[in-house]
C-alpha cells in the first residue's frame, strides 16, 4: 500500500465581507470569519503502480486533497501515510520520492534555457551524473524535445513549457506522482501526447500517478479506477467501468427509418425519449440493447441504426448535480 | 558527523549552480540588466552626494567630522552592497512567491525553505555600489590620513559578517509576516527606508530617538561599528554587541521563519 | 480633452466620483499596505530630524524650525506627490490597457486625477490630524493672509506634481523600459523637491539651480510659505512661478499625448 488516507479533514477559516462602501470601512475595524470544510473525512487507499483518476468540480476539495497528500498542507485531522512517511514532516527521503506537477505553476527559470533548470534540480536531488543522464535521454525521447533543450523558456510554446516542465519534475524518477490539471490550457494535439506519455511512464516506471483533471478524456484513457470528489466528500471511489454499470442502467438505440414509423408500434420495443418523422431515439435496458436492435432491423424499415455508446460524462455529471442538490 | 558535512556539500553545489544561473540570466535579458546598473549606480551615488550635502554647511554632527560621515557614507555603499548583493533581490520577490504559489515548489524540494527563498537569486549589479563605496573609503582614509592596521582591518571583516547577519536576520524577521499578510509587499519599501537610518552615527538614536527606533537598536551599529574598525577606534570588548547581536538574531529569524511555515502549511487552501 | 460640454456634466462628474469612490474603498480593503505605507513617510524625515539636533555650526535656521520643516514634510509629501507615474507608463501603455480607456467618453487625464486624488485626501486627512496632533512643534505663520496664499499654493503644487507625474507617464509611448527614467526621476526630486533638507541650506550654486527648476514648486515651496519664512513679495514670486511651470507643463503634456496617441494607437494596441 503505497498510499493510505483515513479520515482526512481540512478545515479552514474564510472571512466575510459585506459589499459596498460601508462593508469596505467595516471590514478595516472589524473581520468576521467562518468555517470552510474543504475535505470532509475522507478515506481511501492505492496500491503500487495505479494511476488513479481524482475528478470533482472546482471547490471539491481536490487540490487541498493532493497539498495533503504531497505535505504542503497540514490535515485538521485523520491520518495520511504515504510510501510509509507522515508527508506533513516533509523529511528529505519523503521528498525525493514524489513528484508534483501544479498545471499553471511553473518551476523553470523563464529566461534560461530548460536545460539548466535541469541541472538544478540534479543538485537539488542529488542525482549522480550517470542516473541523470539516462533518465534526461529518456524522458527527452519520450516526449521529443531534444531540440528545444536549450531554448529559453520563455520562448518556447505552452506545450513545449509543459513538457519541459515535467521533465524536472521527474528527472528524479519519483515513485508517487501528483498531476494536477497536468493538460488544462493545451489544444487538443498536445493533450493527447501529454496522455500517451503519461500512460507510457506509468507503464515503464511502476510510478503510483495521481492526476486531477477537468477534462473526461485524461481520466477515461488514463484511469481505471476514479474517485469521484464533491463538497470535500467521496462519492464515488473504484473501477471507471463499474461506474457505467451501476449508475447507467439505460442505453439509448438512434434510428433512422426511410419511411415514417407508428409510435404504438415503436413503444412496444422500448421508452421512446424522441420521434420525429423518420428520426427516433429509444431509451432500452442495457442487457436488452442488442435485443431490441436486432428487433427493430427486422421489424421496421431501417436505414441506419446506431447503438449510443454510453456518455461517461453525462454519467458523471449527473452522479455530481445529485450529490449538489442533497 | 559525515552526514552533516555531505548535506553542507550538496548544499554548497546547489549554490554554485546558482550563481553560475544568475550570471546566465543577467545577460539574457539586456534591458534588465541596464537598468539595474542605472538604478544602483544612481542611488549609490545619491548616498554619496546627499552625505556631501548634508555636511556642506555644518561643523560637527554629533561629534562627528564631515570627513569621518562621508567615510561613513562609504562604508554605508560598501556593507549594503554586500547584503544587496546575496538577498536584495529575494527578498524584493518574496511577497510574489508566497503570493503565486511558488513557495510550495520550494516546500516540496529536499533542501531547506529558507535557504532556497534566500539564496535564489544574486544581485550581480551591486558590484557597483560596492565599487562606489570603495572608492568613497579609500579615499577619505587617505584624505584623513589614517592608516589600516591588519587589527583593524580584521575587525571590520568580522563586523562586516556580524552586519550583514544582523541585516538579513531583521529583514528576514520582518517579511516572514508576510505569511500572514500576504498583500502587505509594501514591506519591502519600508525596509529599505529602515536600512537608510544606518547611515549615520548612532549617537542621533540617542534620547528621544531611542524611543522612536529601539526596536531598530542592532541597526544603528551595523554600518558605524565597522566604521570605527577603520578608524581604529574600536575595541575587541565593544565588538562583541554587533556580534552577540549577529547571534541572537539569526536564532531568532529562524526559529520565527520555522514558527510562520507551520501556520502556513496549515492556514492555507 | 480638459473640456466638459454642459449636457453631460453632471453624467460624466457622477462617473468620476464613483471612479473616486471605488478607489478610497480600495484603501480600506488594504489596511495593512496604507498602515505600512504611512509609515514609510515618516522614516526618512524623522531621521533627519535626529540629524540635524546633533548638528553644530548650522546658520539661518533654529533647530524648532528644522523640525517643524521636517514635520510639515511628511504630511505634505504624503498629500501632494503623486504616484501615477508607474499606472500610466506600466499598466496603460505598456501593457495596453490605455485601450479600454480611450474608447471611454471622459478624458484619459480627469481620470487618472480622480483615481489618484482619494489616496492624497486620505494621507492628507491623516497628515492634518497628526500635525494638529503635534501643533506645538510646528512655527506657521501668524498672518492670515500669507497663511490663505499658502493653501493656494498648496493646491497649485498638487496640480504641478500631478501634471509632471503624468507627462513621466506619457514617456512610456516612446520607450520600452522606463524603470530607469523613474529612478532618475526619484532621485531629482528628492534633491530638488527639498526632501533631503532644506533648499535654503544647499551651496549657494544649487540653490540658484533648485529655484530655477519646477521641482522646488512641487513641495519645498508650500512648506516654507505656510512656516512664514517668505514675504510677501517672495510668496508672489513663488505662486507665480507655479502658474508659469503649470501652463508650461499642460502644454507639453498636450503636445505629448497628441503624438504619443498616434503612435500608440498606429501600433494596433
Amino acid at each position: 500500500m503505497v498510499i493510505h488516507v483515513s479520515h482526512l479533514e481540512r478545515v479552514y477559516k474564510i472571512h466575510q465581507k459585506e459589499p459596498g462602501f460601508a462593508g469596505s470601512i467595516k471590514s478595516f475595524f472589524s473581520r468576521k470569519y467562518t468555517d470552510a470544510r474543504a475535505v470532509d473525512d475522507i478515506s481511501f487507499d492505492i496500491e503500487k503502480g495505479e494511476l488513479i483518476g481524482f475528478i470533482g468540480p472546482n471547490g471539491a476539495g481536490k487540490t487541498t486533497t493532493l497539498k495533503c497528500l504531497s505535505g504542503l498542507l497540514y490535515p485538521t485531522s485523520g491520518t495520511v501515510d504515504v510510501l510509509g512517511h507522515t508527508p506533513f514532516d516533509r523529511k528529505n527521503e519523503f521528498l525525493k520520492q514524489i513528484g508534483l506537477v501544479m498545471g499553471q505553476k511553473n518551476q523553470l527559470w523563464w529566461d534560461l534555457p530548460a536545460i539548466d533548470s535541469f541541472l538544478l534540480n540534479k543538485e537539488i536531488y542529488e542525482i549522480p551524473d550517470a542516473t541523470y543522464k539516462k533518465t534526461l535521454d529518456e524522458l527527452v525521447s519520450l516526449l521529443d524535445v531534444s531540440e528545444i533543450l536549450t531554448v529559453q523558456v520563455r520562448k518556447l510554446s505552452l506545450g513545449q513549457r509543459m513538457k519541459c516542465e515535467l521533465i524536472a519534475a521527474l528527472l528524479h524518477k519519483p515513485k508517487v506522482i501528483f498531476l494536477d490539471e497536468p493538460t488544462i490550457g493545451l489544444d487538443v494535439v498536445m493533450q493527447q501526447k501529454l496522455r500517451d506519455f503519461i500512460k507510457a511512464y506509468n507503464k515503464q516506471y511502476e510510478a503510483t500517478i495521481l492526476l486531477t483533471s477537468h477534462y473526461m478524456k485524461d481520466v477515461e484513457q488514463l484511469c481505471e479506477r476514479i474517485i469521484m470528489i464533491d463538497h470535500g466528500k467521496i462519492l464515488y471511489d473504484g473501477k471507471l467501468a463499474n461506474i457505467v454499470k451501476e449508475y447507467a442502467a439505460k442505453k439509448a438505440i438512434s434510428v433512422i427509418f426511410t419511411k415514417p414509423v407508428s409510435r404504438e408500434k415503436l413503444t412496444k420495443l422500448g421508452e421512446i425519449v424522441s420521434l420525429e418523422e423518420t428520426k427516433a431515439v429509444l431509451s432500452v435496458p442495457r442487457a436488452k440493447s442488442n435485443l431490441v436492435a436486432s428487433r427493430l432491423l427486422d421489424s421496421f424499415p431501417v436505414e441506419d441504426i446506431t447503438i449510443e455508446e454510453t456518455n461517461i460524462e453525462e454519467i458523471i455529471r449527473d452522479v455530481f448535480a445529485k450529490s449538489s442538490k442533497s | 558527523m559525515k552526514e552533516k558535512l555531505h548535506r553542507i556539500q550538496v548544499y554548497g553545489r546547489v549554490y554554485k549552480t546558482l550563481l553560475r544561473l544568475n550570471v546566465t540570466k543577467l545577460f539574457a535579458y539586456r534591458a534588465n540588466f541596464i537598468n539595474s546598473a542605472i538604478a544602483h549606480t544612481i542611488w549609490a551615488a545619491f548616498g554619496v552626494i546627499s552625505m556631501l550635502l548634508l555636511t556642506s554647511k555644518v561643523a560637527t554632527v554629533y561629534g562627528w567630522t564631515p570627513n569621518e560621515l562621508m567615510l561613513l557614507a562609504g562604508t554605508y555603499n560598501l556593507i549594503l552592497s554586500f547584503f544587496y548583493f546575496f538577498f536584495s533581490r529575494n527578498f524584493g520577490d518574496l511577497a510574489d512567491v508566497i503570493h503565486f504559489g511558488k513557495l510550495d515548489t520550494f516546500l516540496l524540494k529536499p533542501i531547506d525553505t529558507q535557504f532556497l527563498i534566500s539564496s535564489w537569486n544574486v544581485g550581480y549589479t551591486q558590484l557597483i555600489r560596492f565599487v562606489i563605496g570603495f572608492g568613497v573609503v579609500w579615499y577619505f582614509l587617505v584624505h584623513m590620513g589614517t592608516s589600516l592596521t591588519f587589527v583593524s582591518l580584521v575587525q571590520f571583516m568580522l563586523l562586516l559578517c556580524a552586519s550583514v547577519i544582523i541585516l538579513y536576520s531583521f529583514w528576514m524577521l520582518v517579511l516572514t509576516l508576510l505569511l500572514w499578510f500576504t498583500n502587505v509587499s509594501n514591506l519591502v519599501d519600508l525596509l529599505y527606508q529602515i536600512n537608510g537610518i544606518t547611515r549615520f552615527p548612532s549617537e542621533i538614536y540617542k534620547g528621544f530617538g531611542m524611543i522612536l527606533f529601539f526596536v531598530l537598536f542592532p541597526l544603528t551599529l551595523i554600518v558605524v561599528s565597522p566604521t570605527k574598525a577603520l578608524l581604529q577606534q574600536m575595541t575587541w570588548q565593544e565588538m562583541l554587541v554587533p556580534i552577540g547581536f549577529a547571534i541572537g538574531m539569526g536564532f531568532l529569524c529562524r526559529r520565527f521563519w520555522q514558527f510562520a511555515l507551520r501556520f502556513y502549511t496549515s492556514a492555507s487552501g | 480633452m480638459f473640456l466638459l460640454s454642459l449636457p453631460s456634466l453632471s453624467a460624466t462628474c457622477m462617473r468620476y466620483f464613483r471612479m473616486f469612490a471605488l478607489h478610497m474603498q480600495d484603501i480600506f480593503e488594504q489596511r495593512g499596505r496604507t498602515f505600512v505605507w504611512l509609515l514609510i513617510s515618516c522614516i526618512a524625515p524623522l531621521i533627519m530630524i535626529l540629524f540635524w539636533r546633533g548638528a553644530k555650526g548650522v546658520n539661518g535656521w533654529s533647530f524648532e524650525e528644522i523640525l517643524s520643516y521636517y514635520l510639515l514634510l511628511i504630511v505634505f509629501r504624503a498629500m501632494l506627490i503623486s504616484h501615477n507615474e508607474e499606472r500610466v507608463a506600466v499598466t496603460d501603455i505598456q501593457e495596453g490597457q490605455l485601450t479600454a480607456y480611450l474608447v471611454k467618453p471622459f478624458s484619459y487625464f480627469w481620470l487618472v486625477f480622480f483615481q489618484e486624488l482619494p489616496y492624497r485626501l486620505f494621507q492628507g486627512g491623516i497628515g492634518i490630524l497628526f500635525l494638529v496632533l503635534c501643533f506645538q512643534l510646528l512655527r506657521i505663520t501668524s498672518s492670515v493672509e500669507l497663511f490663505m496664499l499658502s493653501v493656494v499654493s498648496i493646491i497649485l503644487s498638487f496640480f504641478l506634481g500631478f501634471i509632471f507625474k503624468m507627462i513621466i507617464g506619457l514617456c512610456a509611448f516612446w520607450m520600452t523600459d522606463s524603470r530607469g527614467l523613474f529612478e532618475v526621476v526619484d532621485v531629482t526630486l528628492v534633491i530638488f523637491t527639498g526632501l533631503l533638507m532644506p533648499l535654503a541650506f544647499y551651496p549657494q550654486w544649487l540653490e540658484s539651480v533648485s529655484y530655477f527648476l519646477p521641482f522646488a514648486y512641487m513641495l519645498y515651496f508650500p512648506i516654507v510659505m505656510v512656516q512664514g519664512q517668505l514675504d510677501y513679495v517672495e510668496v508672489f514670486k513663488a505662486l507665480s512661478m507655479q502658474l508659469f511651470w503649470i501652463g508650461l507643463l499642460v502644454l507639453v503634456y498636450r503636445l505629448m499625448w497628441r503624438s504619443g496617441i498616434r503612435k500608440y494607437t498606429a501600433v494596433g494596441q
